[in-house]
């Protein structure tokens, strides 16, 4: 009895000092923001992905939008991409999403498919304008019918190289490279010259480890990589032939060393100068750049098919997205809308956010002659007027996010020896069934 | 009537007495009272933070749950399928290779140090501030850096090594020296247990030693026959302690691997392995039952501790 009464009396105490707990932190919460607003003013909370460079450029952009927007208020935090997505996944579950967050096309469907996002559809033209947009551009936000992403930018795939380490090495890099085999066969011609440099130099680690070079190969052998229900559409026997192609460069030794690779991160060795050649997604060059010192890196188109033709495709850079769970979608919509639209934010974050979706932006960038910027939209504007591109994006599945990092940590164990083509390719069929099918 | 009217009266005299007695309960209570006021915040956070949870899991460890979608119940597929995960197994094998190899190695250091400083002699609390200093910075992300610094090509340990002759390059890019570089973390930060043998040590009465020496024992029979008997329940602890905390190897694993538990999974230690199936892949009824099996093996490794331990560890004062 008395015990219970202890019990009673204890928890009422309890229930007491957390209701004052709970009114302090309500105090505080209505203080500093959060998406409450008071005299009319609208505080939004965005959150993003990126370094420092970017993190200035946002900032610069946001107080050209609150200056133009008196009564919203931008709070902005960000990360480095896997913690941002450890963070934006739990805040999904407790449905607390930021107002304005930026997506990526690997993880949209995820979101979309299961209410995560806020659609953006009545917003288009009230608020929200996108006429400005390739129509393919704005598809690429669709789940479903609706809009739920907008794309800041684009990039495609390129060859990255650097004429400078090539000169040096005395090797000469083709002025178009016609099928993969050709590129296979430099990895022994730079492999032999620059065998005696320390550290020596190689032409790349092996480039089968990228998952979306594999999707890109299979666009090129005519093969959509995935179904329209979110599956996959491509063979185990798909998969081994893209691994067997850069079998003979891994007996020989001519691939970048894995353990090396391993120890450079989170630098690649294209940016160490350590390798003279490395496939990326285009706006990379900025940071390659940045990382390397290397103000003359240079960059041009994939290898062709086997028909000839590069079957490249202009993917979203990034997306920008509000929360299903936001009290203002509307100002949210606007925020994005001045991103993506205005010349003046345009100008600040340059090809940072990929190469402006809208000509408007584009012809806001001031851009100095073989500037990092000028290179990029040059690239662009080349394979788009040589028919370089003429593929839209592969679909993004949901699971995408994981099935790709499965794909990586397995070719790392891969390029160690320790695995055959054939256990590749079936535990990664194994666990993407897992992924895809859940 | 008399031997009724006697027998009844008979508890009254034993009244007065006994009043003590039904008031000291009405004492106690008040403080039982006054205890369980004082444990609420603890209760309330062990209830809403730790068991609420725990429990939650529990339920999520039956069901296919990807924290975007409601849990479905699935029954005991989670489990089955870890036995099919090449992945899986090879977390626990690492995992045991860790425990198992770190694990005493940390404690013979432990003991070892303790027993250089047990000696007196000038500026002693210096020399244990000092040893003991590994265990204050070592667990935060500074010294995983610092650490991931040292053993890369050309690195201060490549370096030794090619001084004296070996030519093995850095261990970061070597999966099967990656569990080394993590083991030799963790007994480097053996400032813990050593306090606690140090406080042993403190506690075996000299006129042991005196009475072996006066006998001729020497140092190793000294150790052997005085020292560790005298120290068991105090290696007891630690043993039970450190073992149980080589199970749960996180940050360091995830810092030194920059957050992938590469290279080649030779750093997916299982709580590591946990977090990217919950976190990553969205896998949290898979993740749920992770948990949970580790938490019965591990409960089941300190049971079986707790059981032996009859044999090996001596409480002063037992069997005297």
């Amino acid at each position: 009895m008395s015990i219970r009464k202890a019990a009673i009396r204890g928890l009422a105490i309890a229930a007491v000092g957390s209701l004052a707990l709970t009114a302090c932190s309500d105090d505080s919460g209505n203080g500093d923001g959060g998406s409450g607003g008071d005299g009319g003013t609208v505080t939004l909370n965005m959150q993003w992905w990126g370094n420092d460079d970017r993190a200035a450029r946002y900032e610069a952009a946001i107080d050209a939008f609150e200056a133009a927007n008196p009564d919203i208020k931008v709070n902005t935090g960000f990360a480095a991409w896997p913690d941002y997505w450890t963070a934006r996944n739990t805040e999904a579950a407790g449905g607390a999403l930021p107002d304005v967050l930026q997506m990526d096309t690997s993880y949209l469907r995820q979101y979309a498919g299961t209410g995560q996002l806020a659609d953006l559809t009545e917003y288009v033209g009230n608020g929200l304008d996108l006429s400005g947009f390739e129509e393919s551009l704005v598809e690429s936000g669709k789940v479903d019918g609706g809009l739920y992403a907008v794309a800041t930018g684009t990039n495609t795939l390129a060859l990255f190289y650097n004429p400078d380490l090539l000169a040096e090495l005395g090797v000469e890099m083709p002025e178009d490279i016609g099928s993969w085999d050709e590129y296979t066969a430099l990895y022994a011609e730079i492999a032999e010259a620059g065998a005696d440099r320390d550290p020596a130099v190689y032409a790349s680690a092996d480039h089968t480890g990228t998952f979306w070079l594999f999707l890109q190969w299979l666009i090129q052998q005519d093969i959509d990589p995935f179904t329209e229900d979110g599956g996959l559409n491509f063979t185990k026997d798909d998969m081994a032939a893209w691994l067997e192609t850069t079998a003979e460069v891994r007996e020989a030794g001519d691939a970048f060393p894995i353990e090396r690779v391993v120890q450079l991160e989170p630098v690649t060795p294209f940016s160490a100068v350590e390798t003279a050649t490395e496939f990326h997604w285009d706006n990379f060059l900025a940071s390659y750049v940045g990382e390397s010192g290397v103000e003359t890196l240079e960059l041009m188109p994939l290898p062709s098919g086997p028909d000839g033709a590069k079957h490249q495709f202009f993917k979203p850079t990034m997306q920008l997205a509000v929360g299903a769970n936001s009290d203002h979608p509307e100002e949210a919509a606007k925020l994005i809308d001045f991103l993506v639209n205005s010349p003046e934010a345009g100008e600040i974050f340059g090809t940072n956010l990929g190469v402006p979706s809208t000509q408007a932006q584009r012809d806001a960038l001031t851009l100095e002659e073989g500037s990092v910027d000028a290179k990029v939209m040059a690239y662009e504007a080349m394979v788009a007027e040589q028919g370089h591109v003429s593929e839209v994006a592969p679909l993004p599945i949901e699971g995408f996010g994981s099935i790709e990092e499965e794909y990586r940590t397995l070719h790392q164990e891969f390029a160690y020896g320790e695995m055959s083509v054939q256990d590749f390719v079936d535990r990664w069929f194994a666990e993407a069934e897992i992924h895809l099918g859940g | 009537m008399t031997h009724a009217a006697q027998a009844s009266k008979a508890p009254e005299v034993g009244k007065p007495a006994r009043r003590p007695h039904t008031k000291r309960p009405s004492r106690r209570a008040a403080e039982t009272r006054a205890g369980y006021a004082f444990l609420t915040p603890w209760l309330l956070g062990f209830l809403g933070l730790t068991a609420g949870p725990m429990l939650a899991s529990l339920y999520l460890a039956f069901t296919d749950y990807s924290l975007f979608r409601p849990p479905e119940w699935v029954g005991l597929d989670n489990f089955t399928r870890l036995f099919d995960d090449p992945r899986y197994l090879n977390s626990v094998e690492i995992t045991l290779q860790y425990a198992l190899i770190g694990t005493p190695l940390k404690l013979a250091a432990a003991l070892g140090v303790a027993m250089l400083l047990h000696s007196r002699r000038r500026g002693q609390g210096a020399y244990r501030s000092f040893f003991y200093a590994p265990s204050l910075i070592g667990a935060s992300v500074s010294i995983a850096i610092v650490w991931r610094a040292m053993f890369i090509d050309d690195g201060v340990v490549d370096r030794l090594g090619q001084g004296v002759g070996l030519e093995a390059g850095g261990w970061v890019g070597d999966p099967s020296m990656t569990v080394y570089m993590l083991i030799l973390l963790t007994v480097w930060q053996f400032g813990a247990p050593m306090v606690i043998f140090l406080a042993g040590l403190k506690q075996i009465p000299n006129e042991l030693y005196e009475a072996a020496e006066v006998d001729g024992a020497g140092p190793l029979r000294k150790f052997f026959r005085i020292t560790l008997p005298m120290l068991s329940p105090v290696l007891f602890f630690n043993l039970v302690l450190e073992t149980v905390h080589s199970f749960q190897i996180f940050g360091s694993a995830f810092i030194v691997s920059n957050g992938t538990g590469g290279p080649a999974d030779s750093t997916m230690f299982y709580t590591l392995y946990l977090y990217f199936r919950g976190f990553r892949d969205f896998q949290m009824g898979y993740a749920s039952a992770m948990a949970w099996v580790l938490v019965l093996f591990v409960g089941a490794i300190t049971l079986f501790f707790f059981k032996t331990s009859k044999y090996w560890v001596h409480y002063s004062g037992e069997g005297r």
